[in-house]
């Protein structure tokens, strides 16, 4: 293949694939996280750490109803830097571990839940190639280390950024569903030959 | 082509006038960077009007260079297109032969 080609379209391959993820739905719910493990410091409340990770499965319904029928269907080729069966694994580990952690933990169970559920968004990145949630998953656990080590992040500072992101992802979506309006002719699309 | 050659008009006319229209040139590139798209995609990422990408895309198929389907995604019936091998090819020699001719006018 010729390389121009194979360069043009490795970029557009990525300005595609971030334009179809720039729908704010993950910065709404990393903001969600932070918002829940905030109420979970301040409360104590398992259920809050919970709250925090489990909205993660509403994305891809989400995408479904909202972002493919505007922005439409595509298949993106090759987007694995690592073997699909090894991240289920690396996953699996990290979910089962910091839930083991959380349960058999003590006073010092905090932080493997923050880490566990920003361990997750970097092998989504590592699976997608998305640079942003390659940010996220690398800075909020440098974010959470360094804060915590030096004794100034407090639950009303991660529930104070987790509303910033959350409103981020608002504001967001909101231009995407603005950019990208559902077609009048159809989500469908015909093509008439 | 070298650079220092003139410009052979026939490199110009050997061109594939299929591919050399902008818009078409830009559903290839766009497919060429996915597996496989729908016509919303498409429409969205080569900026086309819906009556303008329907009638380049149908002129694609036609020459074999881009396969259209229909294909139920997620239970929705889409019109989903992707290159050919055949197009995949004629993208390429395009490129081959429109590199040498833009270094000749830089030159």
């Amino acid at each position: 293949m010729n390389d121009k080609i194979t360069e043009q379209t490795q970029q557009l391959k990525k300005q595609y694939a971030r334009t179809f993820h720039n729908d704010g739905l993950l910065d709404f719910f990393v903001g969600w996280a932070l918002v829940s493990i905030g109420i979970y410091l301040l409360t104590g409340l398992m259920a809050f750490s919970f709250a925090g990770w489990m909205p993660i499965f509403l994305i891809a319904p989400l995408k479904k109803r909202f972002v493919i029928p505007r922005f439409g269907y595509a298949k993106f080729s090759t987007p694995a830097a690592i073997p699909r069966p090894i991240l289920i694994g690396a996953g699996a580990v990290i979910i089962v571990g910091s839930l083991l952690i959380t349960f058999i933990g003590g006073e010092g169970s905090r932080i493997p839940i923050v880490v566990g559920l920003l361990g997750l968004s970097l092998l989504f990145s590592l699976y997608r190639g998305l640079n942003r949630v390659t940010v996220y998953a690398i800075f909020i656990p440098v974010f959470f280390i360094v804060g915590l080590g030096l004794s100034i992040l407090t639950p009303a500072v991660i529930i104070l950024i987790g509303i910033v992101l959350m409103a981020l992802g608002v504001y967001l979506f909101v231009t995407f569903l603005n950019k990208y309006p559902l077609d009048s002719e159809g989500e469908e699309g015909d093509h008439e030959k | 082509m070298k650079n220092d050659q003139p410009l052979d008009p026939k490199e110009i006319s050997d061109l594939d006038k299929v591919i050399h229209s902008p818009t078409r040139l830009k559903i290839m590139l766009v497919l060429m960077s996915v597996e496989e798209a729908d016509f919303t995609f498409i429409s969205n990422a080569a900026e086309l009007t819906r009556g303008n990408l329907s009638a380049n895309l149908s002129k694609l198929e036609e020459t074999g260079y881009i396969k259209i389907e229909k294909k139920f995604i997620e239970r929705v019936p889409k019109t989903i297109a992707s290159i050919t091998p055949a197009g995949k090819k004629a993208l390429e020699e395009y490129s081959s032969t429109l590199g040498p001719i833009l270094d000749s006018l830089r030159n």
